[in-house]
């Protein structure tokens, strides 16, 4: 039995989790997403485009609905693109002593923080598209039905397979 | 993680002199498998089956349906009884079973979370138990063996709680100690209480949507009864329909007050929670009987809420959360619920479960943006009926408005959270009431979130989540946040003790 001591706890001498001090994702990560983006927009515009080929064809005219899916796509598009462009710098890791933290999104902006004491297991995934650009998912598993989980996708392959030992390694002490 | 299922390993190879021979359950499981599989078909082919009901081609063949299934069901029902065995080594429990898979399950004593007891009507005749096992992992492990004889039962809940907490040789917890300190006991008249003091609307509800379910096939018997009802009978109740108003409502509502009573004396029935050494031990049922064991420091979360009627008699429903397994959202039986606790029983759990909430307090309350955002999803809601509804729809929305804003203002007025530098305790609701208690240092995970409205406020959420869920923080201040979460990561990261 470890000494329990209970002094008592000054907040602002705590260490705390500095907004700057996070380190972005690699480049490559970001061409994917945009070529992610450029796929997606090409279906979605594709779609749209044979669309108003038939109506165009059928009835020589475009009705009110063509026009209003074809808003919403530009929309969403545009609103996709500023989170892409304006949120990517704000994506990034930050590996502490004793925690990873995860931040993303720039309309709705999320800071996960899981410590290391608490990781059940770690995963490090990599799909195709992935592979081609070579970056990687870094997940983190805790107990329970939390749904306490921590993906880190784009990620540095070397630096997410170092980072995972370093887990494994202090997950295996108790 | 906390299963190993290895279905190729040699079984044989491994030592085992020491401990028990693997064992097959009690021969009655078969007759729990048959009825379990006999079930799961109704479930899944219940449109077949009430095709049947119309369809004469269909029926002339129903023997040999029923008879193919009853046949199936035995057979698989067997087969999983010969090929499930379990046993009890120095450090685990072992199950095998599956006839063409063949399945290997390890669960080692320190990954359980619970065992719990538990004794149908049926079972009861036979005098078996069947015991689960629920070990929290993302795997979601839950291992259960549907039929033991009951001492056997209980000496291997005996074997594997007591194990939960030390590892020290597998020897039953001492005789005296296993009736422990008896926090709390169920009276009659408490029970009576507890009964009444149940959400009847919801009884009556289900109790009125089963009638109505069952009702549905007989609507051709209904109907030619109500044909017989003489004509003078519905012109006057085209005038007396007002008088019918009250007495539906109080039909409604003895109908559901009297569900509420008989599900409470089913479920509650003896209940008894005692203290012991290795954990909190909870037993009672009427027709089902359980029995659960919670080691103290696999606790999660208490939390505790009361409703209008129960805050009357001065009574509050605690549960107690521990961590749960992925897969089973559904099996209600993971948390402890102990009803009709009194403000000095209340105490006594809470003092229990947890070190006293003391020092330095800080309280934290949400920003009015909560307030407008819950005025403004309500309000999206009745707006369709007042714009496009007819005037009695739009009355009706009316008043419905006015309560639901009412609601959302002191539902806002009752969102508060306190917390130490250890422990948080987080207090929501309005007419029902609920807190929720948990231990900084049993965090997994933080999450910060904040939008672009939010951000302009400098407002975040801040969830915190345990193993058994998470503790929701909505629109505070951004510096409270962070600092709320600097504190929840230092208890965290600066204790070695075990968190579940």
């Amino acid at each position: 039995m470890p000494v329990f001591s209970n002094d008592s706890l000054r907040i602002d001498a705590l260490p705390s989790l500095i907004e700057t001090e996070f380190e972005g994702l690699p480049q490559r990560y970001r061409s994917l997403r945009a070529a992610v983006y450029a796929g997606v927009m090409l279906v979605v515009f594709a779609a749209i485009g044979v669309l108003m080929y038939f109506e165009w064809t059928a009835v020589n005219t475009l009705r009110w609905g063509v026009w209003v899916a074809l808003g919403i796509a530009i929309a969403l598009g545009v609103v996709w693109a500023i989170e892409e462009i304006k949120g990517f710098p704000l994506r990034g890791v930050l590996v502490r002593e004793h925690d990873l933290s995860y931040r993303s999104g720039f309309f709705k902006r999320e800071t996960v923080t899981v410590p290391f004491n608490r990781i059940q297991h770690s995963e490090v995934v990599q799909g195709p598209v992935a592979r081609a650009f070579d970056v990687c998912t870094l997940k983190l598993y805790t107990a329970g039905n939390s749904g306490a989980n921590l993906r880190v996708p784009g990620m540095d392959v070397e630096r997410a397979k170092r980072l995972r030992q370093q887990l494994d390694e202090r997950v295996s002490q108790p | 993680m906390n299963e190993s299922a290895n279905p190729n390993s040699a079984e044989a190879s491994q030592p085992k002199a020491a401990h028990p021979p693997a064992r097959r359950q009690h021969p009655t499981a078969v007759f729990q498998y048959i009825l379990k599989y006999t079930w799961i078909f109704i479930r899944g082919f219940w449109p077949i089956i009430a095709g049947a009901a119309v369809s004469d081609n269909l029926r002339a063949y129903g023997e040999w349906i029923g008879l193919g299934v009853l046949i199936i069901a035995c057979l698989s029902a067997v087969v999983q009884y010969w090929k499930f065995t379990f046993q009890v080594t120095d450090d685990a429990l072992v199950i095998r079973r599956g006839l063409l898979e063949r399945e290997r399950i390890t669960i080692a004593f320190e990954r359980i979370q619970m065992v719990n007891l538990e004794q149908s009507l049926l079972q009861r005749v036979f005098g078996v138990m069947s015991l689960k096992v629920d070990t929290a992992g993302s795997s979601g492990a839950e291992v259960e063996l549907a039929a033991l004889k009951v001492q056997d039962a209980k000496a291997l809940k005996a074997v594997l709680s007591s194990e939960v907490n030390e590892q020290s040789a597998g020897t039953p917890a001492p005789a005296d100690e296993r009736d422990g300190e008896q926090l709390i006991a169920l009276s009659w008249g408490r029970l009576f209480k507890v009964g009444l003091t149940q959400n009847h609307l919801r009884n009556a509800m289900i109790a009125f949507g089963s009638i109505v379910a069952l009702a549905e096939p007989l609507e051709g018997v209904l109907s030619d009864w109500l044909s017989d009802v003489p004509m003078y009978t519905w012109f006057l109740l085209k005038f007396l329909w007002v008088l019918l108003i009250p007495i539906f409502t109080i039909g409604v509502v003895v109908v559901g007050m009297l569900v509420s009573l008989i599900g409470a004396v089913l479920r509650y029935y003896e209940l008894q929670v005692r203290a012991q050494a290795e954990g909190l031990e909870l037993s009672g049922g009427l027709l089902k009987k359980f029995e659960f064991k919670i080691p103290l420091h696999k606790v999660q979360m208490l939390e505790g809420s009361s409703s209008v009627l129960q805050r009357l008699v001065g009574f509050e429903t605690f549960k107690v959360h521990q961590a749960r397994a992925q897969s089973d959202p559904s099996q209600g039986g993971v948390n402890m619920a102990i009803p009709g606790l009194e403000s000095d029983h209340a105490e006594r759990l809470n003092a229990m479960l947890f070190p006293p909430f003391s020092g330095e307090k800080a309280e934290v309350r949400p920003h009015r943006l909560m307030l407008i955002r819950m005025l403004l999803i309500r309000a999206a809601v009745v707006a369709p009926l007042l714009i496009w509804g007819e005037v009695w729809m739009q009355v009706c929305a009316l008043g419905w408005a006015v309560w639901l804003a009412v609601a959302a203002v002191h539902q806002f007025r009752g969102v508060r959270l306190i917390v130490s530098n250890e422990q948080l305790r987080m207090f929501t609701g309005w007419l029902r009431k609920r807190h929720i208690r948990t231990e900084l240092r049993k965090a997994q995970r933080v999450v910060l979130t904040e939008s672009w409205l939010m951000r302009r406020r400098s407002l975040a959420h801040a969830r915190i989540y345990t193993a058994a869920g998470p503790v929701v923080v909505r629109f505070i201040p951004k510096e409270t946040a962070a600092q709320l979460r600097d504190v929840v990561l230092y208890q965290a990261e600066s204790t070695n003790r075990p968190w579940m």
